[in-house]
């Protein structure tokens, strides 16, 4: 995949995402899903020395993509604020996805990677059940979790096609750092946090209820943590493109002031 | 599925499955084992993976590599069920309380996705990818027939067509490829899969139309939840369709609704009972039967293929 071309890549994978997942009686009553392009700018950065056609680059980055989507939109399942009917097209979407994602790497007759991904999604789902049903003392434990949950699918593409672990390793840092940022976003806005909700089974085996400031501190030194490990890992990191500073500048200046 | 059906060899090797299982659903999360071993224990009739072992033995038979095909159709049935659950709000499910209810909605998704990934890790043991790709396309074409079945609910113009399609990618996909990747997955000619896919898409359009008739004629201990419920939610089937083309019946059937009371289906049951639709349905089931024997005549004589006969026999005999 050329450099010169890789905004135009991203902006065609995401368009042919789109255009994959569209369905006009599912739209008619679920909302589309959101697309991570951060994460097809992280999997097209992985394939841009790739011996691969740029056609099959965006396949694989689409097939992946949509075993995202498939987890993604079944996190909505238990959304309140849907209806009945709602509810039970986003099953039906999330799988419809799972099948699609499956085909097209059949098609691109890459057993390999479906396994991979297969992998991907069995780790995920059970570190998703050991985030809200969290139970060990160990804060190191839980967050390793988030990441998987996080990364999961990322990580396995990366390593199927051969990118270096420090890239990999600072990828899976950047998307933790990312859902940190998101989840501490909602705990300011005042909506519910996933992570904050399973930490304090952690906090709680030591002291009383926490208060919002304190929920919103050990967010924020989670976050702290993590950006340092980033700008740690960056010094060693000669070629990173520039959307990845862009973004970690993004992400933490728009919680400035939260805290 | 009546194990009695099977050959002592074959019975030894649907243990090998039944083992298996137990192993694909193993998790060190102890709750995510809990949930998909409350599924395993509710147990179900297993046709995919005996429809996959027969199907194999017109190929190069090797328990070892078909159980992989096997296990990998019964995991993505088990995960289509407990997503079902999710969309029925169901509680119960073979007279065992549902994920959704034991749990919530959250961890009956999680268990979903994480037995579905299980089913493909075990499939991509198989390097073919013409497997691959039958397998794909229809997971997708199953989807669809459910998201069909929401389109569809209450809609009482619908025609045998839009049945027959819907219950094509509901049921009869599933079971047509698990007859034809037995077979692939053996190395079978392209001949002898595709008659077994098509015997597998008779069989399964017979055994959901009398899936559909049982609603009406089964009992509630029977079925695990009241006769009619079908309708009650909304499924328009073979017995509510050839009802309808009664006249005097037809406006009884079209005020039905998810409010209608126990004893408002109790009458409009028997009414639909009585109108001659139910044995309609049924010579439908027995003509998709009879096709299914008559591909299956022309494959190969096995041993295989005697018990797949009876085992289309007793799908056109069940009960429940």
């Amino acid at each position: 995949m050329a450099v010169c071309n890789f905004e135009q890549q991203v902006d065609s994978i995401k368009r042919k995402l789109q255009q994959t997942c569209s369905h006009h009686f599912l739209y008619k009553h679920i909302e589309p899903p959101e697309l991570d392009v951060d994460q097809i700018h992280l999997m097209a950065y992985s394939l841009r020395d790739s011996s691969l056609s740029a056609e099959e680059c965006e396949i694989y980055i689409i097939a992946t993509m949509l075993a995202n989507l498939a987890l993604e939109t079944h996190e909505n399942v238990s959304n309140p604020n849907i209806s009945m009917k709602a509810r039970q097209l986003t099953v039906l979407a999330g799988d419809y996805y799972s099948g699609m994602y499956y085909n097209l790497l059949s098609e691109l007759q890459n057993i390999e990677l479906i396994k991979a991904l297969a992998s991907a999604i069995k780790t995920i789902n059970e570190h998703k059940i050991n985030i809200i049903h969290f139970t060990s003392e160990n804060l190191n434990s839980y967050l390793n979790s988030v990441k998987k949950v996080e990364s999961g699918l990322l990580e396995q593409f990366c390593v199927h096609f051969q990118t270096p672990s420090k890239y990999i390793n600072f990828f899976t840092e950047f998307l933790f750092f990312k859902r940190v940022a998101k989840e501490l976003k909602w705990l300011i806005n005042g909506k519910f946090s996933l992570i904050m909700d399973g930490l304090k089974n952690l906090y709680r085996q030591n002291s009383t209820e926490l208060s919002l400031e304190e929920e919103k501190k050990i967010l924020f030194d989670i976050l702290n943590e993590s950006k340092k490990k980033l700008d740690d890992m960056m010094k060693d990191m000669k070629f990173l493109p520039s959307f990845v500073h862009m973004r970690i500048d993004e992400l933490a200046g728009s919680l400035n002031g939260g805290c | 599925m009546k194990l009695t059906l099977l050959s002592s060899t074959l019975k030894a090797d649907f243990d090998i499955i039944e083992k298996e299982m137990e192993l694909a659903i193993q998790s060190e999360m102890g709750l995510l084992q809990k949930a998909s071993v409350q599924l395993l224990k509710a147990g179900g009739k297993r046709i995919r993976p005996v429809f996959v072992l027969l199907s194999a033995k017109f190929g190069t038979y090797n328990i070892q590599s078909i159980k992989n095909t096997a296990v990998a159709l019964e995991l993505i049935h088990m995960a289509s069920l407990v997503h079902d659950d999710v969309i029925d709000d169901a509680q119960l499910r073979r007279g065992q309380p549902t994920i959704n209810y034991i749990w919530d909605e959250r961890i009956a998704m999680y268990t979903g996705d994480y037995i579905l990934a299980r089913s493909l890790e075990y499939m991509t043991n198989i390097h073919n990818a013409l497997a691959h790709q039958i397998l794909s396309n229809a997971i997708i074409e199953v989807c669809m027939g459910e998201i069909d079945q929401i389109k569809d609910k209450y809609r009482f113009n619908q025609n045998l067509r839009d049945y027959f399609r819907r219950i094509k990618r509901k049921t009869a996909l599933l079971i047509a490829v698990s007859c034809q990747l037995g077979a692939v997955s053996a190395g079978a000619d392209e001949k002898i899969h595709r008659k077994l896919y098509k015997f597998g898409y008779f069989i399964g359009m017979s055994y959901q139309i009398i899936d559909d008739i049982l609603d009406f004629t089964g009992s509630e201990k029977e079925l695990g939840k009241p006769a009619g419920e079908d309708l009650r939610q909304g499924n328009i089937t073979l017995p509510v369709l050839y009802a309808m083309k009664n006249e005097t019946l037809r406006p009884s059937i079209l005020k039905v609704n998810e409010h209608t009371t126990n004893e408002e289906m109790v009458d409009i049951i028997s009414a639909i009972k009585n109108s001659g639709a139910i044995e309609k349905a049924y010579s439908v089931s027995r003509m998709y039967l009879k096709k299914a024997i008559t591909v299956l005549d022309e494959l190969p004589p096995i041993k295989a293929k005697k018990i797949l006969r009876d085992i289309a026999f007793y799908i056109g005999k069940r009960k429940y």
